[in-house]
């Protein structure tokens, strides 16, 4: 299964976390035998992935481009202004020539950490959070600051305040959306909140959003960086999960002060993106296919999000509680004190065919043993419902 | 608000003190009076210290001048002391002229810029020749009618028609099975012993350098290189706030001499070359050489990274092998790509690495970017499978061959005499050194880009101590007629200014 790499967690320092690390992959190698269930993956169903669409765009590119498409070049403008538009579509206040195409918010994220953060230095990032978001904090040896999380309305924006003002971090990070790994989205009244005090207290905060676009409740809405008016929130977008992840294709909003140098740390690193790849995504948004390949995507995975509800209301209902996501891939069960979700995985696997992501592996700071994040976009309805149901077993019977 | 120094900040446009009147018809060229202008209104204290200039490109467009003249200007005027310029901020007034205020403070978001970022003026500079009709020299690009087009059309569909929606998921970080399996092949036919499990895949041979730095080098700590050296190691070094020796090469490639005294010395953590058609110059490390570094780096445990991009670009003198396959004791880590050689808007490069090292470079290289994109890995795959790249190889190098000689050619006929160059045996790249009784290469170039000509300044590629007089040609990317007329204006370019600068000399100061 490709996506164990991507969704194992992992920290550079203690020795500890590499053992997990590998008995987790070893677990999650399990986990992808034919007979397991996995709640564990963290993409969008390849079967909705819009593969033909896409090759099609490649070869009228090919056609139209020849060797244009597959020389060293510089950013492709057509896609920049196509995003451009986008952002400006949700509210955001920028130019075309701000947005940087990358390989996606994971390198995104490495830019911006390597552009404000030296090891040592004071970061805030959120309490349970993506392993990528640590790599670039933990893992370069920041002195983070944890913000906790609500699981109805996001980021504590309270202790984002007091730890702005206490300890003046180099760097935050927030995922505004469907967040990865709890599905809550930040309201409205707290974007704006964390735009300004970005600007009041000169943070650099990294919204690091791949999931907006996964919307099947609700109104949309206006990313934080639409609320900045100081230049101090960093938009990073991502081609990843509105289309497909294996183009590593993203975006950055940036302010215009900066540009000139994200470039110059862009090419140090790895020069640039596929030209032919940047040339084919944009073929593809300006036929004007991705607004109904995301209506499709979202509306079946709408549908397996809310089996998955139903389900675990029906088998867990009782002992446990759960986010509601209004999109994106994910639920976040927290189960009674007495769980061990790590020390349950193993009998999860072998027994039950069921397969989860520990809680306690997106945990900054450790604790969250009683928790796990549930993926709920790999499979049919069916599926879904007989994975919540196998694993109930497994905590039924540990009680 | 701090990203946005603006305080005090005269608006250069709108202030009524400023008048700029351009003499569009005289003999003063327009980027010497703008240089004139811009120093009175300094002296006489109309820009203060800490005023920002507008962009180059805004005040070309503002004067109606062309970006090249206030380019130009604005490089001459920092280096006589005039004006600073700060990366991503701007240009500002640096003169101190007893005027009231102070230089523009750093603000607390930005990185401190000054000293991570030598003067980029040159690079700049360069940036100038990408307009239609010049022939630019510069870039490191092969030529695009050489491209496979059409092989990689195939490829991509045959690939999508086979592996469906599985060649756009996330690969895994060390990269696409079988692509790492065809590596080992490839590097096992050029001499290297290793297994499919030694093989990172890259985004390009850029990243794989800079994984290495980012596994192997923290900030602050040296490494060394050749002096000259790739113009993207120095990009690395720069970003990742680390320090390069350049260590002087001779006909045989880096000096082992100064080498070893500089291992004594300073205990550096890393060697980086380019052992076979190095960038810039061409050259090549015999074989001695290379079993020689080799036990210096074992002996002073200091690992080599190779960059071996232009390996196969050989189209005279003997083959020799890569140091990784000289190497037995897994002190080389061995760096490439099929960019060059194939396709480089695909990006796809690799690192061979042992063991330890090994590990840490896929941390890092998850950190980075997850993994690079699988459907472009497929592709280059099955482009190997079927040989396209041997035979990619064998075109090219003959169509090289071919520019090459002509390029020689051109460069007898018409350079000056004095000029100096060793004939390059393989590789995309001219390395000239131009008398010293002329124009260096930086001044040649204001000249040279006006009649439609453009290369690579050679101080670019130097961590320190640059030669001013040497130039990079890339030949490789040109047609031979293109050639032919780029020499034909650079020499006659460099004999007007040489002629100018000796009219100069032999006026009497007065
Ligand atoms: C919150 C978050 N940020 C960043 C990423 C990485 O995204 P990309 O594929 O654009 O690098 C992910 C992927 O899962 C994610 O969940
Ligand atoms: C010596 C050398 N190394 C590495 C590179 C980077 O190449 P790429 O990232 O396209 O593989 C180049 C390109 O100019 C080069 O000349």
């Amino acid at each position: 299964m490709a996506t164990i790499e991507h969704i194992i967690p992992y920290r550079f320092s203690s020795e500890g976390q590499h053992l997990k690390r590998s008995v987790m992959r070893e677990l999650l190698k399990r986990a992808s035998e034919p007979d397991v269930i996995s709640l564990a993956g963290g993409l969008p169903d390849s079967d909705l992935l819009p593969t033909a669409a896409y090759q099609a765009c490649l070869n009228e590119v090919i056609a139209h481009e020849g060797g244009r498409a597959l020389q060293y070049r510089p950013q492709y403008e057509p896609l920049r202004a196509w995003i451009g538009g986008w952002m400006r579509g949700r509210g955001v206040d920028c130019d075309d020539d701000q947005v940087m195409i990358t390989n996606g918010n994971q390198q995104g994220l490495t830019i911006l950490s390597k552009l404000f953060l030296e090891p040592g230095e004071p970061a805030a990032i959120e309490a349970i959070t993506f392993t990528g978001v640590q790599q670039v904090t933990v893992g370069r040896d920041a002195h983070i600051h944890p913000i906790p999380v609500d699981l109805t309305t996001g980021a504590d924006t309270d202790a984002i305040e007091r730890i702005f003002a206490q300890y003046q971090p180099r760097l935050a990070v927030i995922i505004p959306d469907f967040h990865n790994p709890l599905g809550v989205s930040l309201t409205d009244e707290k974007r704006r909140l964390i735009a300004a005090m970005a600007g009041e207290y000169g943070v650099p905060v990294v919204e690091d959003d791949p999931y907006s676009a996964l919307r099947f409740y609700g109104e949309a809405l206006p990313p934080i960086r639409a609320y900045d008016r100081s230049d101090y929130v960093f938009y990073l977008g991502s081609f990843s999960k509105m289309l497909a992840p294996g183009l590593r294709l993203g975006w950055m909003i940036a302010p215009r002060e900066l540009v000139s140098r994200i470039t110059t740390i862009r090419e140090s690193i790895d020069l640039e993106s596929s030209a032919l790849t940047q040339r084919a995504v944009y073929q593809f948004v300006s036929n004007g296919q991705l607004e109904p390949h995301l209506a499709q995507m979202n509306a079946e995975n709408r549908v397996r999000c809310e089996a998955m509800l139903s389900a675990l209301d029906q088998h867990l209902g009782s002992i446990a509680h759960w986010t509601k996501p209004d999109g994106g891939l994910f639920v976040w069960l927290t189960l009674p004190e007495a769980i061990n979700t790590w020390d349950l995985l193993p009998r999860a696997i072998d027994e039950q065919r069921v397969a989860y992501i520990p809680g306690s592996a997106f945990s900054v700071s450790g604790g969250h043993h009683n928790t796990m994040r549930l993926n709920f976009s790999n499979g049919k309805p069916d599926l879904i419902v007989r994975g919540v149901a196998r694993l109930a077993d497994v905590i039924r019977a540990a009680l | 608000m701090v990203l946005n120094p603006s305080q005090g900040v005269v608006d250069l446009f709108t202030s009524p003190n400023i008048q700029f009147s351009l003499d569009r018809e005289g003999e003063e060229p327009i980027y010497r009076q703008l240089i004139r202008h811009i120093k009175t209104q300094i002296d006489s204290g109309v820009l203060p210290t800490g005023t920002r200039l507008p962009a180059s490109r805004d005040l070309a467009q503002h004067l109606n001048i062309s970006r090249i003249s206030v380019v130009n200007a604005y490089a001459e005027l920092r280096a006589e002391g005039y004006l600073s310029a700060h990366a991503g901020r701007g240009t500002f007034v640096a003169k101190d002229n007893g005027g009231s205020s102070s230089p523009p403070e750093k603000s607390p978001t930005q990185p401190d810029l000054t000293n991570a970022t030598p003067d980029r003026s040159l690079r700049e500079m360069m940036r100038l020749a990408r307009q239609p009709g010049i022939i630019n020299f510069g870039p490191g690009a092969p030529p695009i009618e050489l491209l496979p087009t059409q092989f990689l059309k195939e490829a991509i569909n045959a690939v999508i028609d086979r592996d469906g929606a599985k060649a756009l998921g996330y690969e895994m970080t060390e990269g696409y099975g079988p692509l790492r399996t065809a590596v080992r092949d490839y590097v096992t036919a050029l001499g290297i012993q290793c297994s499919a499990s030694d093989v990172l895949i890259t985004g390009g041979t850029q990243q794989a350098l800079d994984l290495v730095i980012q596994a192997l080098v923290s900030e602050g700590e040296t490494i060394v290189t050749e002096a000259p050296t790739y113009i993207g190691m120095i990009d690395i070094i720069q970003t990742r706030r680390i320090q390069a020796q350049g260590v002087a090469t001779d006909e045989e490639g880096i000096r082992l001499d100064h080498l070893e005294n500089y291992l004594i010395e300073h205990a550096p953590k890393l060697i980086y070359v380019m052992p076979t058609y190095q960038n810039p110059t061409g050259m090549v490390m015999p074989l001695h050489r290379r079993r020689q570094l080799i036990n210096l780096a074992v002996e002073y445990n200091t690992p080599i990274l190779e960059d071996a991009v232009y390996h196969e670009f050989r189209f005279e003198g003997d083959s020799i092998p890569p140091l990784k396959a000289l190497d037995e004791s897994g002190i080389v880590i061995h760096a490439s790509g099929f960019t060059k050689m194939l396709l480089p808007g695909i990006r796809i490069g690799y690192l061979i690495a042992n063991g330890t090292h090994y590990n840490r470079l896929v941390r890092v290289k998850q950190a980075a970017d997850i993994s690079t994109p699988g459907l472009n890995q497929r592709t280059i795959h099955w482009m190997l499978e079927r040989g396209v790249m041997a035979q990619q190889l064998e075109r090219n190098n003959r169509e090289f061959k071919r520019r090459r000689d002509i390029a020689l050619a051109a460069a007898k006929k018409y350079l000056p005499a004095g000029t100096k160059w060793k004939t390059p045996e393989g590789g995309l790249y001219l390395w000239v050194t131009l008398p010293r009784n002329g124009p260096t290469a930086a001044e040649l170039y204001i000249s040279a880009i006006q009649v439609g000509v453009g290369y690579a300044i050679g101080n670019v590629f130097y961590p320190q101590n640059p030669d001013n007089f040497t130039i990079r040609l890339n030949y490789g990317a040109h047609r031979p007629a293109e050639i032919e007329e780029g020499f034909r204006r650079l020499g006659a370019t460099w004999r007007e200014l040489a002629a100018e600068y000796a009219e100069i000399e032999k006026s009497p100061l007065l």
